[in-house]
């Protein structure tokens, strides 16, 4: 008797597919401007120089390695608990910058560059990172034994899309969100 | 029945994914309108100087103690490099700008500009290693020159007007604006037109 409740397994196809692309797209904006991202760790003001360089390849490198675990079905649970744990200890990281009063930062989590604004880091993003953390605890579960159709993999397909449009919409809020309140003026 | 279930599940998730796509389409359009006229609040009638126009002349604090003039006639020419702490596109840009500035010494000062708490841009030149650049802290001088996004660069002649500027991300954009200055024309775009669109040029003379 399993003592986990299990996940309907269009539902976890459809989160743990998300996750994985979310995670590998991730870490690919980070490799590709390995310079930008070494300055934006530094930014947070936990690491000297020589830790946050080797965080710089180190943190990418897992995220990427979370993110191929959670394709196959066989590895998913463990990809997604890894998933969780590095969002969780990002997360942290956040949360310490953030004590030690480097709201407004940019957080490094892929742009900057171009038309796309990076997400600063502040309440906004650890709320983001805590529905990570929670839709990766969900992919983890068990799927539940039942028979897929045709029709399952237009949920799939649907769940795959719709998170990663809204994870692009959150984070285009998100990064505007301190223009916004820079223009507020009193009165 | 089933098959209608079916159809149905299929247009509503099609409504969904275009519904998401046109939140999206409006939520980077907030943000570009909102570059547009930001700026426009504090400053209503200044449009920042053109290429070709003079840069206004400033005396600007310097971080640590006394001020540089800016603009106006001088023996060398000067690059206005916007940074901020918070920007890691600025620091990973500083090592390109530090390698120009040794490299076009001959005819070039290179000023590093942004505003806020000086302890804070203090601390951050200590851990840049930036102690020997000359660094002004001047809300006056982004707003003069409408920067709404970093890191930015403005190159003012030998005559105090502005040459070149622009948002730069890479070692290309900052190249391009001194390829500007070497063409002898006051920007890429004035000595590209008469090949591209020769009859607006002509137009134009």
């Amino acid at each position: 008797m399993d003592l986990l409740p299990s996940i309907d397994p269009a539902a976890g196809h459809g989160l743990a597919a998300a996750l994985a692309a979310l995670l590998l797209l991730g870490a690919w904006a980070k490799l590709r401007d390995l310079a930008l991202f070494r300055a934006a760790v530094e930014n947070y003001g936990l690491l000297p120089e020589r830790g946050a360089a080797a965080v710089a390849v180190v943190l990418p490198c897992a995220e990427a390695a979370c993110g191929v675990l959670l394709l196959p079905l066989a590895t998913r649970g463990a990809g997604a608990l890894a998933a969780a744990a590095l969002v969780g200890a990002v997360t942290l990281a956040v949360l310490a910058a953030l004590v030690r009063g480097r709201g407004g930062v940019d957080c490094g989590c892929g742009g900057g560059t171009g038309s796309m604004p990076d997400v600063p880091l502040g309440a906004g993003l650890v709320a983001r990172n805590g529905v990570l953390i929670v839709l990766a605890l969900a992919a983890a579960l068990p799927p539940a034994p039942r028979a897929l159709h045709a029709v399952d993999a237009l949920s799939i397909a649907g769940t795959v899309l719709f998170v990663l449009g809204a994870w692009t919409l959150v984070n285009t809020l998100l990064a505007h969100e301190p223009r916004l309140r820079d223009g507020r003026r009193p009165g | 029945m089933n098959e209608a279930l079916i159809v149905s599940n299929a247009l509503l998730w099609l409504t969904v994914l275009v519904l998401l796509v046109a939140l999206i389409a409006l939520a980077r359009q907030v943000g570009i309108l909102h570059e547009r006229i930001a700026p426009m609040g504090a400053l209503m009638m200044d449009s920042g100087p053109k290429v070709g126009e003079a840069a206004p002349e400033l005396a600007l604090p310097l971080l640590g103690g006394g001020t540089l003039a800016l603009g106006g006639a001088k023996p060398r020419a000067t690059l206005v490099f916007f940074v901020a702490p918070t920007c890691p596109v600025c620091k990973k840009l500083l090592p390109i700008v530090a390698s120009m500035r040794a490299a076009e010494r001959a005819w070039l000062d290179v000023v590093l500009a942004s505003d806020g708490e000086p302890a804070e841009h203090e601390a951050w030149r200590r851990r840049a290693r930036l102690e020997d650049w000359p660094y002004v802290l001047s809300a006056e001088l982004g707003m003069r020159f409408r920067v709404s996004k970093l890191p930015y660069a403005v190159l003012i002649d030998e005559i105090g007007r502005v040459r070149a500027k622009g948002l730069v991300n890479s070692r290309e954009q900052l190249e391009s604006l001194f390829a500007a200055r070497e063409l002898g024309v006051a920007s890429v775009q004035e000595y590209l037109e008469p090949i591209v669109r020769p009859e607006l040029a002509k137009e134009r003379a």
